[in-house]
């Protein structure tokens, strides 16, 4: 039986973060336990220099390079391989001399020897999905069948890049050396500062079928199709040999292509010859520069009527459609597109395709019209006929507002294998409807919502990091984590009453989990890529617009933040810079915390207590202390003597008293007024101002004691309920933890009427806090959530089987038994 | 020591090439806490209403609708319980009662509980929901009410994994 404990992994991981920390904290503080919450991020962050400055922008000699490619290639759909011929252009903008170049080969992640797949391999059969049965760990490992498929597509199929020559512009080649998904050109002479140079690759791959290998593209094939052999959707990405990025903060990007870590790229200008059977139909980033040689005059009417529709227009019905796919040609057509300004170049192609097209006006200088268009197979069916364009428009509606107007001139959702995968101006989307019995298609209410939902996930994605072009192999979270809290936004203007978005409480279980890294860890190290890279970084943003910033900061700062990048390559320190110094607000302690370390969320209300002013006037405060020592409980002692009707000497002898039965400790004597006197007059005018107000208005005073159990340093939020049943807000700025992390007190003064009853931490759930039992003081009984669960009646509307009680049949009025209740009720 | 860090590292690294959209998380998180209030072990599982749609599909049949049919949430939340285990460090079965399920958002939610047995030193667990399906699904289970947190990670080829309190 194989059984291992959690402390190995722990011990690990901790050996883990202590390499990682020891090289980023130069400054220790080795005395006492002090931990400064607030430390600015200076010392951690990159020394500004002319090429990103110290405010989070560009420098005044920010340089990229530009790269761009004039590419002709061919799809041979029966052997689905792809063979095609690139001139590159590649402009040195950087200061320095380059001897060679980098260049990615990405569909090498598919040979046999790539880093992916010998890695792979290490775990043997127990990699993916093997599984030891529950219950009897005994019974051999099984393994599953989509990884059998996918160790027998591999080894059937020669995959990878075959790379058939490099030349440069004279024709004579050049020397290149290929490092896994990496590949090293040689110049000639060394480029220098300013100069371009052309050279040409040949290259050829054969295609992954997506579903078996699950990459981020390949083909799609559907048997059932009536065309003999079937038909293919191909979804055409990372298919060409693209340079590496190289950075003023990195120089070359070598980081091998391990599948997660996503890409790098340089902007430039594409034209692309697609040449593919006739009866395809394509869609590619950029614009189609060729209608007339490859569309029908009634395509081309079409595409007009659609820039001024109101709904989508088809430029390629589903009827058309389907008579393509049913048939085949051996012509062929060359599609060509132009694209401006990009950073990468994906494309599509299959005679299974139909095409809508919808225009938005979207005003301004930028680009005043955008053509959004989609393209599916009949099994997108209605959903993608009803959802897809209009998702498309919908985004590049929000996302302006919070950034800048969508630049490209086509805005574009395929329909294909690929569950949702972003490339500029066009984007790949899985949803699909089912064929039903009937013949019809239907789909459920979560596939509309995934629709709705990756669509503007994926078209999000053009604007980051397409357009503002962070590093995603180095950090997921600056596209992710920035798109996943945009597209809440998005959502939530579609329609609130679908759960879009990201709740702070949706992340509480991962903060407060043991086994994490820091949001700012290099992609491939991520151990949990979804709530690391989306949800959390998605929350913080959440928590800094709605609880810290407010959004009239926050929105202000991050559409400059997208302005300033629009186009360039910002790193995290430029987003960190600019949200603070253009909102004004020191929040080093909140990148410190979010993103810097795994600290979570747990403040807790520990003690309240009530102080009252000493009036130093002897006759009030000794009447108070007089109160106070009645107030007391009386000793058990003398209670239980009472009860057994112990008689006492004062009682049996109420003849004998003297001046203390009469007046107690507190009673008050000139002695003590005249002291009080002297006290008045020893005081300056304005103390005897302030105290005699301060007596006047006898206001309450608390203090209430936080400690901070998670670590992270956050804002307090308070709400103070008073006996009269009112209730009061309170923002405590997180500053209030800056010299004592841990603890900290509040006083907090009430008008005299304004008795407090309780005080709540976080009543919202707005701050991600994971603990809300210490939120409140006097403690309350917070039922867990299964206690939560077993109290409430189940009121759950979602759960109804709305589709099969809308079959029922409304009972008629004649029903005897009825009308007998009826009566009977009235 | 440091080669066999890196070789889990990689191996670890590998096991989630998802991508850019992360609808489907493949991600599920439970919690078993100890609530010394009732004396009972309380077992939340919460997924991604988006992923149990889609493996409700695969599990059952190609029709099963999570979010409107109240029988495939039943066989879910069956499902659920079937393939979560808890045992003594000895080996004993601590079986769990179903206490329900619920939509709640984004999430679906699953209920188990157990009597708090006397002199419990530590746990043994298996979580294989949606595992066999997915080969890159990791369900995090956090156990709470004994002390700080701990985290048990069920993804790859863990079996049974034991938390000690």
């Amino acid at each position: 039986m194989k059984t291992r404990t959690i402390t190995t992994f722990a011990a690990l991981l901790l050996s883990l973060s202590l390499t990682s920390s020891a090289n980023a904290t130069a400054i220790q503080q080795t005395k006492g336990d002090f931990k400064d919450k607030f430390r600015q991020l200076e010392e951690v962050l990159p020394t500004p220099n002319v090429y990103r400055n110290a405010a989070g922008e560009p420098g005044e000699n920010y340089w990229q390079q530009q790269v761009d490619y004039k590419i002709k290639v061919s799809l041979d759909e029966a052997k689905r391989r792809l063979t095609g011929s690139e001139k590159i252009t590649y402009q040195n903008n950087s200061p320095y001399k380059l001897k060679y170049l980098w260049v990615q080969l990405d569909q090498n992640i598919f040979k046999d020897d790539s880093i992916a797949n010998a890695a792979n391999n290490f775990g043997g059969i127990g990699r993916r999905g093997p599984y030891t049965k529950a219950g009897d760990a005994k019974t051999p490992a099984k393994i599953s069948l989509g990884e059998l498929r996918r160790q027998q597509f591999m080894a059937d199929n020669e995959l990878g890049y075959e790379i058939s020559a490099i030349k440069d512009s004279k024709g004579k080649k050049l020397n290149f050396t290929v490092v896994g998904t990496q590949m090293r050109i040689d110049l000639p002479k060394p480029l220098k500062s300013g100069d371009d140079v052309v050279f040409s690759i040949d290259f050829a791959f054969n295609i992954v079928e997506e579903d078996a290998v699950s990459a981020r593209s390949g083909y799609e094939h559907f048997e059932k199709d009536e065309r003999e052999g079937g038909n293919d959707i191909f979804l055409l990405a990372q298919w060409f040999p693209r340079l590496h990025a190289y950075t003023d903060y990195e120089g070359w990007n070598n980081k091998e292509f391990l599948g997660r870590g996503e890409f790098t790229l340089e902007f430039g200008d594409y034209e692309v010859e697609i040449n593919v059977p006739a009866d395809h139909i394509v869609s590619a980033t950029g614009v189609l520069t060729n209608p007339k040689s490859v569309l029908t005059s009634k395509q081309r009417q079409r595409l007009e009527k659609a820039k001024t529709a109101k709904r989508p227009v088809f430029v390629v019905t589903e009827e058309e459609a389907l008579a393509n796919e049913k048939e085949g040609t051996n012509k062929r057509k060359t599609w060509k597109f132009k694209a401006d300004n990009v950073r990468d170049f994906a494309w599509a192609s299959s005679r299974k395709f139909m095409w809508d097209a919808k225009g938005y006006k979207q005003g301004g200088d930028d680009m005043p019209f955008v053509m959004a268009m989609s393209f599916y197979p009949k099994e997108g069916g209605d959903l993608w006929k009803k959802y897809s364009t209009e998702s498309v428009i919908h985004t590049m509606d929000v996302y302006s507002r919070y950034s800048f107007d969508y630049p490209y001139p086509t805005a574009q959702s395929v329909n294909g294998p690929v569950g949702g995968m972003e490339y500029p101006m066009i984007t790949f989307n899985g949803p699909r409807t089912e064929l039903q019995k009937d013949g019809s298609r239907t789909y459920s209410q979560a596939e509309k919502r995934f629709l709705i939902g990756v669509v503007i996930h994926e078209v999000g994605h053009i604007y980051f990091p397409m357009v503002v072009n962070s590093d995603e192999r180095q950090w997921t979270w600056m596209d992710e984590g920035l798109n996943s809290f945009l597209d809440g936004i998005a959502g939530r203007e579609w329609d609130p009453t679908i759960p879009w978005g990201v709740e702070p409480r949706d992340i509480t279980g991962y903060m407060k989990s043991q086994n994490q890294v820091p949001i700012m860890t290099q992609s491939d190290s991520v151990l949990r890529l979804g709530p690391n890279a989306y949800t959390k970084p998605a929350a913080a943003l959440n928590i800094l617009r709605e609880v810290i910033l407010g959004r009239e900061l926050f929105d202000f700062a991050f559409k400059e933040y997208s302005e300033r990048w629009r186009f360039k390559r910002p790193t995290p320190s430029d987003f960190f810079r600019t949200m603070e110094e253009a909102s004004g607000v020191d929040l080093d302690w909140f990148w410190r915390g979010w993103f810097y370390s795994t600290d979570h969320v747990d403040i807790a209300i520990d003690k309240v207590y009530q102080m009252r002013l000493d009036t130093h006037n002897p006759d009030i405060d000794y009447g108070r202390l007089r109160q106070i020592e009645a107030d007391k409980p009386s000793s058990l002692f003398v209670e239980r003597n009472k009860t057994e009707g112990k008689e006492l000497w004062v009682d049996r002898n109420s003849d004998v008293t003297d001046f203390y039965d009469t007046n107690d400790r507190f009673t008050v004597t000139n002695k003590e007024r005249n002291k009080y006197n002297k006290f008045l007059k020893g005081l300056k005018p304005w103390e005897r101002k302030t105290l005699e107000r301060a007596i006047k208005e006898d206001k309450n005073y608390y203090v209430l004691e936080f400690s901070n159990v998670g670590g992270l340093v956050m804002p307090i939020l308070l709400e103070l309920t008073y006996k009269d049943g009112s209730k009061d807000s309170m923002y405590i700025p997180a500053e209030i933890w800056r010299r004592t992390p841990k603890q900290v007190r509040k006083l907090i003064v009430t008008d005299k009427e304004k008795e407090l009853a309780s005080v709540a931490v976080d009543p919202g759930w707005e701050t991600a806090d994971v603990d809300v039992e210490n939120n409140h003081y006097p403690r309350q009984i917070i039922p867990s959530r299964v206690e939560a669960y077993k109290a409430k009646k189940r009121t759950d509307k979602v759960s109804r089987d709305i589709m099969k009680d809308i079959k029922t049949e409304l009972k008629a009025d004649k029903d005897p038994k009825q009308n007998k209740k009826d009566k009977k009720d009235k | 020591m440091p080669k066999s860090l890196y070789i889990l590292l990689v191996s670890l690294l590998l096991i989630a090439a998802t991508p850019a959209f992360a609808h489907q998380q493949k991600a599920a998180e439970s919690t078993v806490l100890f609530n010394k209030r009732t004396g009972q072990m309380e077992v939340s599982h919460r997924f991604y209403m988006h992923d149990t749609e889609h493996a409700v599909q695969s599990l059952f049949d190609k029709n099963a609708d999570i979010i409107s049919s109240k029988k495939t949430q039943q066989q879910f939340a069956d499902y659920v319980a079937q393939q979560f285990l808890l045992q003594t460090l000895a080996g004993t079965n601590l079986p769990l009662i179903d206490v329900g399920y619920e939509v709640e958002g984004k999430f679906f939610w699953v209920y188990q509980e157990a009597v708090i047995p006397s002199a419990l030193v530590g746990v043994k667990m298996f979580n294989g929901a949606l595992r066999e399906l997915w080969p890159t699904q990791i369900n995090m289970v956090n156990i709470e009410g004994k002390g700080s947190v701990r985290t048990l990670y069920f993804s790859e080829n863990e079996d049974w994994l034991v938390t000690k309190f």
